[in-house]
């Protein structure tokens, strides 16, 4: 087996092994044991005998054993096989010896790669699978070589660049034509949510100072039209606090049933909108987040569901990344249902009324009083993620309120929440994220884990109205450049592979069949802009190659006239008297007499043309022949001229 | 004309294929259809690459000498590409019953020539030339395609040639150059035989010619001619094997006694070829015997075996020139080789 297939067969293997240990889900010892295969090889290309038969048969028996050792102990099948693999990609690099050997380890390799896409929707697989695609099809091109009995690769490498350049076009083309599904029949995606807090049905108080610190990016929004931030975005909202924890205690949950990809909520007439895409990392929640009012949700799935506080979900939690188009109003709920429930104090709120009504006591009006009170929290108390155990007999947010005097939004969300109870206004505390930072590579925002936030509604003059209790603080994200730009091509990777989806082939069938559209201005899509790109280069090379060819192809009729056409006008331009005319007996004898070109080399030349042109006949090494003393004839004239 | 042959790895490919497709129909995971994307993808240019490489192609067999089966041949094989760029990884599939591939790695465009030694071929016949085809796996190695390419015209392989020296040597009169067989008076009438372009009008026998419906000239003795008939028994039911190998001792006697300047003439059940000598004559002979096959079993009349060497060859026990066996200088039982 020539070298060169096995150093490919290596590497398609490592692929493989790479794919499956980039997901971050492989046990350690199984990942060592997979990296294993680089000593396999590396004694193959010493040429190192390989492992005998028996040796094989019990290695693969012990992995199955392993295999179902494993299974045993973790309960999953898939992770068990995957690890399994893993080993035996080890064992086949001990055992590459027949032409069948590689392809094995070609099998192993798609199916590592098919388990890693289950497990992973990283951008890192991505670029594994570009690398995947190009070395297979070099690889199994070399197979088809190696089992023709080649041993020399080079005069392929042009066919070999040109069909993996030609593979990865059509990737691309299956890959946006191939009818999609809303979402899959019965399969299951394994890769795990991000962990986030308050977007489930009970908060415990204080669970938001650990994520606040995760820099972890949960979601990437576009805005238009591009409003400053920061921006609220809305997700659940709770109505029941017993000192310690909040509860969403009424969640009375209807489903919405989409009209074709949109909900309509309420389209209300002259207050301002605005459309959001928004691209959900996977977390272990079903909440999704919308602006103030949303009027109309676009997304995959046949329904949503809305509870009673204007709160959505998807229709269950997803364990891949989640698009959505939002639009929304620049308006209020005004929903009254429940509001008693949202008068409900822990049984210690004696002190808080007594510290709200000193605050508010002198004020009239309902709205100004809230105000007062924002006002209040926001200029004596101070933020900080750092806070201390209350002491004993003492609750958090009476610590906060009275002691400490510091904390983050939870406790100001809170504090405000019980203030504005404790006098009778309906409130309600409210989670989500406050946008902070924007990329401008991608113009859009980037929102961590550590933009989740909470703020109070209160229910003032029929209407719920949104305040922020929490002093604003500048969070400093890092933002080198090449991290930005990298996250772009990350959203990309979300937005248009991850997440393609039937509204995208839809949008896009529309858009390439509106002619009108099209005549017009450019695609706004960058999917299909780099599409077209793609294309377009590759029609571009196809021309190139198709050029070059030409340049080799010694049996063209117009080639050799065009070489001798150009002979023809440098005897000319030395001083031959050449017309267009003259035979090729008074070329010849034109050129001889310039003097500028060796006699031998226009001889022959001449001839080769005679008999190419008018003998009808062809003949590979005359036509070789005859451009390489075309090309020398051509030195020659260059040689003349910086010789002058 | 094109036919796929799907070789095992592609059969395995397109099942995954299959199985990835509905994986991705089934978990609506977009890397999973991307996969599949590239398999489907991997697929296509596997045929279409394939089909486009053996486009534009056309190829000749060239010869350099008459082909016997079992023995070692020359062949040149010239491909023309009349595409602007190459094939890559072509086979020329001969049209013998080997079915032998002749590899070319790459068809530049215009004239490719390329000679192979050592071409066998097992058994004799006629091959008709529209069965040489085109075949190539390029670029994978899931399946071959393969084209016959359009032409007319055959391939004849002659029996295979064996040493019979040793089988003539107990023969009485022994066909050495001493001791001939006396064959008439010297310008006697002798036998007819087929007209040879050229040659004069006035020696036509035309009785003969009537009788053959071809041209016949008459032959008169010289006092240095020989004659040896040689008469292959096809009239029998026996093993291909066997059979063979009498061709293959009645080419060889026709050819050595053309070597050593006999007229010879062949006779089998239902065919035959009039004494004649000379290359020429000796192909006419191998001509016959290529395409020779066994016929139903029954009496081959034969007028009269004319004076010289008559070598009878036989492969089964029911003979159905038993009736001149006695009138043979030579009995040669194939089965006996």
């Amino acid at each position: 087996m020539p070298g060169i297939y096995k150093l490919f067969t290596a590497i398609v293997a490592i692929i493989g092994n790479i794919s499956l240990i980039s997901t971050g889900q492989m046990n350690p010892l199984f990942s060592i044991i997979g990296v294993g295969l680089l000593f396999g090889y590396y004694r193959s290309f010493r040429g190192y005998p390989q492992l005998p038969k028996w040796a094989v048969g019990v290695l693969s028996l012990s992995t199955f054993i392993v295999f179902l050792l494993n299974f045993y102990i973790n309960k999953d099948v898939f992770i068990s096989v995957a690890q399994m693999t893993l080993i035996f990609q080890t064992i086949k690099s001990f055992d590459i010896k027949e032409a069948w050997d590689p392809l094995q380890v070609f099998f192993v390799s798609l199916l590592q790669l098919l388990m890693a896409s289950e497990l992973t929707n990283s951008i890192y697989f991505g670029i594994i699978f570009l690398l995947f695609l190009v070395f297979i099809v070099i690889s199994i091109l070399l197979g088809h070589f190696v089992s023709e009995g080649q041993r020399e690769f080079r005069p392929f490498l042009m066919p070999t660049a040109f069909i993996a350049l030609l593979t990865l076009v059509f990737t691309i083309i299956f890959f946006v034509s191939i009818p999609r599904f809303h979402s899959g029949l019965w399969g299951r995606n394994l890769s795990r949510g991000i962990r986030s807090t308050g977007f489930s049905e009970r908060v415990d108080f204080g669970s938001f100072g650990r994520v606040k610190l995760d820099e972890t990016v949960v979601m990437r929004m576009v805005i238009r039209p591009d409003i400053q931030g920061p921006h609220y975005l809305r997700g659940m909202t709770f109505d029941y606090f017993d000192g310690k924890a909040w509860y969403d205690r009424i969640r009375k949950i209807k489903r919405i049933f989409r009209r074709p990809y949109d909900f309509n909520i309420n389209v209300p007439e002259g207050i301002r909108k605005y459309e959001a895409e928004i691209y959900l990392e996977p977390l272990d929640s079903d909440v999704i987040f919308t602006f103030k009012k949303p009027y109309k949700i676009e997304s995959e799935g046949f329904f949503l569901r809305k509870d009673s506080a204007g709160s959505f979900y998807m229709k269950q939690k997803v364990s891949k990344r989640f698009f959505y188009r939002l639009f929304s109003v620049d308006d209020y709920y005004n929903d009254n249902a429940y509001l008693h429930s949202y008068l409900q104090t822990p049984n210690r709120i004696a002190p808080i009324k007594r510290l709200t009504e000193q605050i508010a006591s002198d004020i009239r009006g309902q709205l100004q009083k809230v105000e007062a009170i924002r006002d209040y929290l926001l200029k004596n108390y101070k933020y900080s993620l750092f806070t201390k155990r209350p002491p004993d007999g003492i609750t958090a947010i009476e610590d906060f309120l009275f002691n400490s005097k510091k904390g983050y939004c939870e406790h100001f969300a809170t504090a405000m929440t019980l203030m504005l109870r404790s006098i009778g206004i309906p409130a309600r505390l409210v989670t989500g994220f406050l946008s902070s930072q924007k990329n401008d590579f991608g113009d859009y925002y980037l929102i961590r884990q550590s933009d989740a936030h909470s703020w109070v509604e209160a229910f003032i003059n029929g209407r719920w109205l949104t305040f922020d209790p929490t002093p604003p603080v500048i969070i400093s994200h890092s933002r080198a450049g090449i991290l930005l730009f990298l996250d772009m091509i990350k959203l990309k990777w979300s937005r248009y592979v991850v997440g393609f989806s039937a509204y995208d082939q839809l949008r896009m069938a529309n858009y390439i069949f509106d002619y009108r559209r099209m005549a017009i201005d450019m695609p706004r899509f960058p999917f299909l802009r780099i599409m077209l790109f793609i294309i377009a280069m590759s029609i571009l090379l196809t021309i190139a190659y198709k050029l070059k060819s030409r340049g080799l192809s010694y049996a063209r009729y117009r080639g050799i006239s065009a070489e001798y056409a150009r002979f023809m006008r440098m005897v000319s331009r030395c001083g031959g008297r050449v017309l267009p005319s003259s035979s090729t007996e008074e070329v010849l004898r034109e050129a001889m007499q310039t003097e500028r070109f060796d006699h031998n080399d226009v001889r022959r030349f001449i001839e080769a043309y005679r008999f190419l042109r008018f003998s009808g006949d062809s003949d590979s090494d005359l036509l070789r022949d005859f451009y390489e003393r075309a090309k020398r004839l051509k030195r020659q004239k260059r040689q003349d001229k910086g010789d002058k | 004309m094109r036919n796929i042959h799907l070789k095992r790895e592609g059969r395995r490919f397109l099942i995954a294929v299959a199985l990835i497709g509905f994986a991705s129909l089934n978990t609506g995971n977009n890397l999973i259809y991307l996969i599949f994307s590239m398999m489907l993808s991997i697929s296509l240019i596997s045929f279409v690459v394939a089909v486009i490489n053996l486009r534009g192609l056309k190829g000749e067999l060239s010869f350099k000498e008459p082909l016997y089966a079992e023995t070692p041949f020359k062949i040149e094989v010239r491909l023309q590409n009349i595409k602007t760029f190459p094939s890559y990884s072509l086979s020329v599939v001969l049209p013998f019953d080997s079915g032998q591939r002749l590899y070319f790695p790459i068809v530049n465009r215009g004239l490719n020539r390329r000679s192979f030694d050592n071409i066998t071929v097992k058994k004799r016949g006629r091959y008709s030339i529209g069965d040489l085809g085109l075949m190539t796996g390029f670029p994978f190695i899931f399946m071959y395609l393969y084209r016959r390419l359009k032409y007319d015209g055959e391939v004849i392989v002659y029996p295979k040639i064996i040493d019979v020296l040793p089988l003539l040597k107990d023969l009485q009169p022994y066909p050495s150059d001493r001791g001939m067989p006396r064959i008439g008076q010297e310008g006697e009438f002798l036998f007819a035989r087929e007209y040879i372009y050229g040659e004069e009008s006035r020696k036509i026998d035309w009785k003969a010619t009537a009788r053959m419906q071809k041209t016949m000239m008459k032959v008169f003795s010289k006092s240095d001619d020989r004659l040896a008939t040689v008469i292959l028994d096809n009239g029998g039911g026996a093993e291909d094997g066997i059979f063979e190998k009498a061709v293959s001792v009645t080419a060889s006697l026709c050819s050595e006694f053309i070597q050593r300047d006999y007229y010879v003439r062949l006779i089998t059940c239902g065919k035959v070829v009039p004494f004649g000598k000379g290359r020429t004559h000796l192909f006419k002979m191998f001509d016959i015997l290529a395409g020779i096959q066994q016929v139903g079993v029954g009496r081959c009349p034969v007028d009269e075996l004319t004076e010289g060497l008559n070598m009878l060859v036989l492969y089964t026990d029911s003979s159905g020139f038993s009736g001149i066996i006695s009138q043979c200088t030579g009995v040669i039982d194939a089965r006996d080789l």
